[in-house]
């Protein structure tokens, strides 16, 4: 049994200490945000945050992932409750198929607690390892940018 | 100790300068006539142009290459330069034809893909003419002027042992083995690590850099590629995984591993 930090909620897992993250995150701890794309840590699709870095889960067993803090999209807010990375990519439509977002989103979320004021070039920067097939890179920078302002303005990243 | 280093920095910088009063080679190249006409051209290139040894070779504490070390392994932008004498750690022996094929494709067979500062190198090589770079690998290639029966080792893994590379083997089998197990003639598939260099030379900073960085072609570019693990393992886990790495190439233990894991992971030195 691996016990994981999920979103602050602490889940023992049967799984095999090889296992990577994201198969346990979706079958076993039934959080679907974070996405299979290449399974080889080349998309981004699987991103999520690790004590505050945006890692590829696709390829981090959860073996060294005991006592640390994951955080998935989920983690950001609530369908009821939308944290203000969620709000600004709602607000920006910086979604085609949404595939990739949730990846974006984390990987976004990690370089603003890090850097609340990043700017533009830093925010393309950062995202340089997520891939979005549809091409809504554009509406998807300029949602990080909203949500940088917002989390500027109050509201914590 | 950022004072040590910061005072190292400039003592580089200023004997780069005094180099080039006191260390500059004089009058023109000087062809080797026992030597074929290509070795000639891969000479002169190497040696000028080409500059090899500013990284290869090492250097004394004014800064100018060791010539009677020519080529034993010397170090470049935190990266380790390897040996191309014949003192050469290449786990398999370099030939002419696959240093030709590394300059020019950046990945030869049985060999591990171009990383770090001489990725870039690759690069600018990459516009030059095919017969340049095939005087170049030949050049280089006599450098290891051993003979075949004593270059043919293959490294042998040892077992791991001890607590740390034991751990490091966990996180081989869960972060790299899915890969690197299936060997570079499947789908996803990458080079069996003991055929890499970065295990068999003296530091482990190279091995700690990939691992930490990934090796990640440059904006639109494509090329052999690697995830970075920067995040995912902690300075500990990094370590413990340079120390198994090693065993695999059936080396003894680095001495560096934890700090080099400390340098990248925590940023300090």
């Amino acid at each position: 049994m691996i016990t994981l930090n999920v979103n602050g909620r602490a889940h023992s897992v049967d799984a095999d200490p090889e296992t990577p993250l994201l198969y346990v995150l979706r079958d076993d701890v039934q959080l679907n945000g974070a996405k299979f794309g290449c399974g080889l840590g080349q998309c981004g699709a699987c991103t999520v945050m690790v004590d505050g870095e945006a890692i590829f889960s696709c390829i981090t067993p959860i073996s060294v992932l005991q006592n640390r803090k994951i955080t998935t999209v989920e983690g950001l807010g609530t369908a009821q409750s939308l944290g203000p990375m969620q709000r600004a990519f709602v607000a920006e439509q910086a979604a085609q198929c949404g595939y990739c977002i949730p990846g974006m989103m984390m990987r976004a979320q990690a370089l603003l607690e890090r850097r609340p004021a990043a700017s533009e070039a830093e925010i393309r920067a950062a995202l340089q390892p997520n891939l979005c097939r549809c091409g809504t890179h554009m509406r998807i920078v300029r949602a990080v940018v909203q949500a940088a302002a917002a989390i500027k303005g109050g509201g914590k990243a | 100790m950022p004072r040590t280093s910061q005072a190292r920095c400039r003592s580089r910088a200023r004997s780069s300068r005094g180099g080039t009063r006191f260390f500059l080679h004089k009058g023109p190249y000087r062809p080797d006539a026992s030597k074929s006409a290509q070795w000639n051209r891969g000479a002169y290139l190497a040696e000028g142009l080409g500059h090899c040894g500013a990284c290869h070779t090492p250097r004394n504490l004014a800064g100018a290459e060791k010539k009677r070390e020519a080529y034993a392994g010397g170090e470049a932008e935190d990266w380790h330069a390897p040996a191309l004498n014949a003192a050469s750690p290449s786990p398999v022996p370099w030939t002419a034809d696959t240093l030709h094929t590394y300059l020019r494709t950046g990945i030869a067979e049985d060999h591990a893909v171009t990383a770090g500062p001489m990725a870039e190198v690759l690069r600018n090589l990459s516009r030059a003419p095919d017969e340049d770079l095939r005087a170049i690998a030949a050049y280089v290639a006599s450098l290891d002027v051993r003979p075949d029966e004593a270059r043919a080792k293959q490294p042998q893994p040892r077992e791991a042992n001890g607590e740390a590379e034991l751990r490091g083997k966990a996180v081989y089998a869960g972060a790299c083995g899915d890969c690197h197990d299936r060997g570079r003639g499947v789908d996803g598939g990458a080079l069996p690590l003991q055929l890499a260099i970065g295990l068999a030379i003296p530091t482990s900073s190279n091995l700690a850099h990939i691992i930490h960085e990934g090796i990640v072609p440059p904006d639109g570019e494509a090329g052999p590629w690697m995830p970075s693990y920067a995040g995912a393992l902690t300075e500990d886990q990094l370590a413990d995984l340079l120390d198994y790495l090693r065993a695999m190439a059936g080396k003894p233990a680095w001495k560096d591993a934890r700090s080099e894991a400390r340098k990248l992971v925590s940023g300090k030195p």
